[in-house]
């Protein structure tokens, strides 16, 4: 066993020397994994540690920064600093004492405090288009449109009634004939289906209009639009006769005026319904307004006008006069697809 | 969040953001594009997200649009070098928050960006840099140099502050 050690010793210490022969080095090291211990032991023996060296290289306080080894751009960054709070007192305070005890400028924290931006009052404008509202309140606001705009053009005809009424008896029907005229001062000949131009006539077209009432002028009847015969429309002037010529036209043309309704006092238009439906309607519902104007109360210039307004938009509102639940107190109600409401009347003294 | 809560979000919200990415940008049409189109994509997302983490989340959205649009236009840069020589008003008199904001202006994007999350909004840094995808280190940084930028622009625009 003694010699064991000593034997092992000896491989070791041939071991650490770097002497040891391979078959040395395995067996030193094998040792050492088994016995860790010995490791500590061997190493002091041998002096492997290295020892703390106490002397000193260079004087350490060339080292140490202060404030004012800082230049203006890192002072001002560092009061910037200062200025958000990323800094304690102390060390604000020993940045502004080294700030103005050295030669970086004035600079103070209050004009890094007063950098703060404040928002101006502007807004996002169209804030209305994000907001979302639920079906009910869609449906309420759709019916409240729908009622305002019913108002609003019920007005609009009671408001119009008496104005084209008044217009209406103030109209001289050779006025249009004129009108007629002057804006289309050629004569027109159908033939066939094609357009000729006649020459100019050599009177002015405010020369064609003459009053008298006695006498008809010589003119043609108007062409149908379809007319495939050749046909000539003429207008005799060479007598300065008085005249209210008609105007007839086809193919794409639409006649304007009939010379028998102008003959005859109305001011019909023959336009067609497609291109003046909506002139239709609202002479419709202004006779009747005005028929019913004479006799009848407001509710049935309402009640006309809702009609009218359902024949020219193809809505579906109704106003009705219903006996409300207490006899003879009245009601009327107003009803339409989106909104209906009621409301009573008073009692007639 | 509900309908309700979105309505609220909308209403608290909008005008800040929009000022937000209009200073930003400087272009007020882009900017109401932009935050048109962050609540839009809100909209899209509103049952899935808390009331509580709105804010963050618009502004870190609008944001990132903001970006994509001063990357598609070269006329904008993100971080454009700082000139100092077209800052000086020749008005030292005028209103400071007005002074202020057209030289911040002057500023890169990101520099103008992290000091209004600063200012208009009061983020902390933590927040900012979860708005702008930016360390807390670089949003210091950022804010500190704009700092120093806008002092040197009154500076030499002649205006104290103090």
């Amino acid at each position: 066993m003694e010699n064991g050690r000593k034997n092992i010793e000896e491989i070791l210490e041939r071991y650490f020397e770097g002497i040891a022969g391979k078959s040395d080095i395995k067996m030193a090291e094998d040792y050492l994994l088994m016995h860790p211990e010995y490791m500590e032991a061997f190493e002091e023996k041998w002096n492997l540690r290295l020892e703390r060296q106490e002397k000193e290289f260079f004087p350490e306080e060339i080292l140490y920064k202060s404030f004012s080894d800082l230049d203006r751009e890192q002072m001002l960054l560092l009061a910037a600093a200062a200025a958000e709070g990323d800094m304690s007192a102390e060390e604000t305070t020993a940045l502004f004492e080294a700030i103005n005890d050295g030669c970086q400028g004035k600079i103070t924290l209050s004009d890094f405090k007063n950098l703060k931006l404040r928002p101006f009052e502007e807004g996002f404008r169209y804030k209305s288009r994000l907001l979302k509202i639920n079906p009910l309140t869609r449906t309420i606001r759709r019916g409240v449109i729908y009622a305002l705009a019913a108002a609003a053009v019920i007005t609009i005809f009671i408001i119009s009634a008496p104005l084209s009424r008044k217009t209406a008896d103030t109209i001289n029907p050779a006025t249009y004939v004129a009108a007629a005229i002057t804006k289309k001062t050629e004569t027109t000949e159908v033939t066939g289906s094609r357009y000729v131009t006649a020459p100019e006539p050599s009177v002015k077209s405010s020369e064609k209009m003459y009053s008298r009432p006695d006498t008809k002028p010589v003119v043609t009847e108007p062409k149908s639009e379809t007319a495939e015969t050749e046909s000539v429309t003429t207008i005799d002037l060479s007598e300065r006769e008085p005249l209210i010529p008609t105007i007839a036209f086809s193919g794409d043309i639409r006649p304007v005026m009939s010379y028998a309704n102008v003959m005859a006092g109305e001011n019909k238009l023959l336009s067609t319904p497609k291109e003046n439906w909506i002139v239709k309607g609202f002479n419709g519902a202004i006779a009747g307004i005005s028929n019913l104007r004479k006799s009848e109360d407001s509710f049935e210039i309402a009640d006309k006008s809702i009609k009218e307004i359902n024949k020219l938009l193809g809505w579906n509102m109704q106003l009705e006069k219903v006996a409300a639940t207490d006899g003879d107190r009245e009601a009327i109600t107003f009803r339409s697809d989106l909104v209906s409401f009621s409301k009573p009347l008073k009692k007639k003294q | 969040m509900t309908v309700k809560e979105y309505n609220i979000t909308v209403k608290e919200l909008a005008d800040p953001l929009f000022r937000f990415i209009y200073r930003s940008l400087k272009e007020r049409d882009r900017a109401n594009d932009i935050v048109q189109d962050t609540f839009e994509k809100l909209w899209i997302i509103v049952a899935e997200i808390e009331f509580g983490a709105v804010k963050p989340w618009l502004f870190r959205t609008a944001y990132n649009r903001m970006i994509d649009v001063i990357r598609k236009d070269s006329r904008l840069s993100l971080v454009e070098c700082y000139d100092d020589s077209s800052l000086i008003t020749e008005d030292p008199q005028e209103n400071l928050n007005e002074v202020l904001h057209k030289a911040l202006e002057k500023l890169p994007a990101i520099q103008r960006a992290v000091i209004l999350l600063r200012d208009y909004e009061g983020y902390s840094y933590q927040e900012i840099a979860s708005i702008t995808n930016l360390s807390e280190s670089q949003v210091k940084v950022y804010i500190f140099r704009g700092r120093v930028s806008l002092r040197r622009y009154l500076e030499r625009a002649g205006i104290t502050v103090n």
